[in-house]
């Protein structure tokens, strides 16, 4: 497949063309950013200017990437989702960053460049894009669809083939939500294997740097160059435990979803994985744990504008970080304490058994955008509750996550698991997610839509 | 940010949302925070959704996860049980 800025679809493909002599790498990185310039979904928050020249021996040279919003950038604060005012007077303010965050710089180094920040919910408060500062994100997949958040500009982005990969940070969901919504790769490992120093901070108990791809070959590429994560080796046999069922009733697994979901399974016990089904009786208890430590170090982190000592929030931020302001002390100690008995009892039940734990991602399917905005006279509750209701237990027990499609339903939205390893798994994941992806598509990467350029794109690439 | 001597710690008076959440103002107002109504009833929600539940027990006191008996083990329910209304606003806020 070709890209909107008329590039091959995957990293490899662009370096090979690189490497030929068939493609000029700055010429690449100013096709991508033309595109993103052209894009109407709205998912670009500022472009960013290109480096008047290139390192082209540089392993990633010629990759366009495009970030959360939530990065510093050179001489550039991160916008986190605010009005243009706020972002403005932060600017003013001269405590911009001199240096790009190391996540950022290391990818930077390795030659990927960041083309554009990208549209996020403000203050990384958001299950879905939805912000009132900024115009609905178009989804690439289907424009009705909603797109998840809070990293939802990097979702609909690589979605759309405008980057090859994006940074995004995920505090209950925010890189797996996007990344299933939008039918792409994304994974979120555990805190700390990507540097979260020039991140903006929401809950930094749970706060980790995640990243959005098409395919598991570029997403191991971009985190090689800016972690040490390694893609492990796949095992001869997998060792596969699933849970498809929500402990809670009321937060059951769509018909077409699960039924997807143990396809999936009896195909890999098939070809001789050992699959076995388990129980997550606490899950709704390692959630509400999560949300305490949300919502107590959010309001942490917004003290001084819920005292109106700094530029006040919107509903949504203000209403999570509301609520720690009096949320008891012992109950944050409480989860805070438990996190390590937690981790442990997953670890010797699940993890001593298994090397992948597989969840729903969205247990009922990708909803359309008027049932989970709430300020649509269609809003639905229950909907949006689905959307992120597999996902806050896994940064309370700090696991590595992987998202991505495995089908796509007869609506032609993305049917997505949530891939879980020990921590420390994160090559584990890669490989599983390699495996499905060869399984399932060709190796080509999860989605499954023509990257053709709309007429008005300006795609034409000069090539040598 | 939390207060330390909550009155809510004690898990005693968050049966009644109305009556928590009138007296949420005050308590906001400690650390100098102005919360309209609509505000305090959403946070009056939110506290009983994350109240410690006689159900969430040290993770030592529970049967393993994967253990035929654990489904048959009390999990506490998320909210209330007349979802979609009773669905804490909050919760549309969650990352």
């Amino acid at each position: 497949m070709i890209t909107p800025a008329g590039l091959p679809d995957s990293i490899a493909a662009l370096r090979a063309g690189i490497a030929g002599g068939r493609v000029d790498a700055l010429e690449a990185l100013r096709a991508q950013r033309d595109a993103l310039a052209h894009y109407n979904g709205h998912c670009v928050a500022a472009l960013l200017d290109l480096p008047a020249t290139i390192d082209p021996t540089a392993p990633l040279a010629g990759v366009g990437v495009a970030h959360k919003d939530i990065f510093d950038l050179p001489r550039r604060a991160p916008g986190c989702g605010r009005d243009a005012s706020a972002i403005a007077a932060a600017q003013r303010s001269g405590n911009t960053p001199v240096h790009p965050a190391p996540a950022v710089q290391r990818l930077n180094e390795a030659g990927a460049v960041p083309l554009a920040a990208l549209v996020m919910a403000e203050h990384a408060c958001g299950a879905t894009g939805e912000n009132p500062h900024a115009p609905r994100i178009v989804n690439p997949i289907d424009a009705q669809a909603a797109v998840g958040g809070s990293s939802s500009g990097s979702g609909a982005a690589v979605a759309a083939g405008l980057c090859y990969g994006s940074l995004g940070t995920d505090t209950a969901g925010s890189v797996r939500m996007p990344a299933a919504t939008c039918g792409v790769l994304g994974v979120k490992p555990s805190r700390h294997r990507l540097s979260s120093r020039g991140v903006a901070p929401l809950a930094p108990g749970l706060d980790t740097v995640g990243m959005l791809g098409r395919g598991t070959a570029d997403v191991a590429a971009l985190l090689a160059a800016c972690s040490t994560i390694r893609q492990d080796a796949a095992p001869d046999r997998w060792r596969v435990a699933h849970c498809w069922d929500h402990p809670d009733p009321r937060l059951g697994t769509d018909q077409e979803i699960g039924s997807a979901l143990h396809a999936l399974t009896d195909e890999l016990a098939r070809a001789g994985a050992v699959c076995s089904e388990v129980r997550l009786p606490r899950l709704p208890e390692w959630t509400r744990l999560a949300d305490v430590m949300l919502h107590t170090e959010a309001a942490t982190t917004h003290a001084q504008a819920l005292a109106g000592e700094a530029p006040a929030l919107h509903a949504l931020p203000r209403a999570v970080a509301l609520a720690g302001a009096v949320l008891p002390t012992p109950w944050y100690a409480d989860a805070h304490q438990a996190r390590a008995a937690h981790r442990s009892h997953i670890a010797h039940t699940i993890f001593d058994r298994a090397d992948i734990l597989l969840t729903p991602a969205l247990p009922r399917g990708v909803p359309d955008w008027r049932h989970v905005d709430t300020a649509s006279p269609e809003f639905d509750a229950r909907q949006l509750v689905a959307l992120f209701s597999w996902m806050a237990f896994v940064n309370y027990l700090d696991l590595p996550a992987a998202v991505f499609p495995v089908a796509y339903a007869a609506n032609g939205r993305p049917i997505c698991l949530q891939a879980i390893a020990r921590r420390g798994g994160e090559g584990t994941l890669l490989a599983f997610a390699a495996d499905i992806e060869r399984r399932r598509f060709d190796a080509c990467g999860f989605a499954r839509r023509s990257l053709t350029p709309p007429a008005a794109s300006p795609a034409a690439l000069s090539r040598r | 940010m939390s207060i330390t001597e909550n009155p809510f710690a004690g898990n005693a008076s968050l049966s009644d949302r109305d009556a928590l959440a009138a007296s949420l103002p005050a308590l906001f107002a400690l650390s100098g925070i102005a919360v309209n109504a609509a505000e305090a009833r959403a946070v009056a929600r939110t506290l009983q959704r994350l109240a410690p539940s006689a159900t969430a027990r040290h993770p030592s006191s529970l049967p393993d996860a994967s253990s035929p008996n654990a489904a048959s083990v009390p999990v506490p329910l998320q909210g209330t049980p007349d979802a979609p209304a009773a669905v804490s606003v909050l919760r549309r806020a969650i990352p």
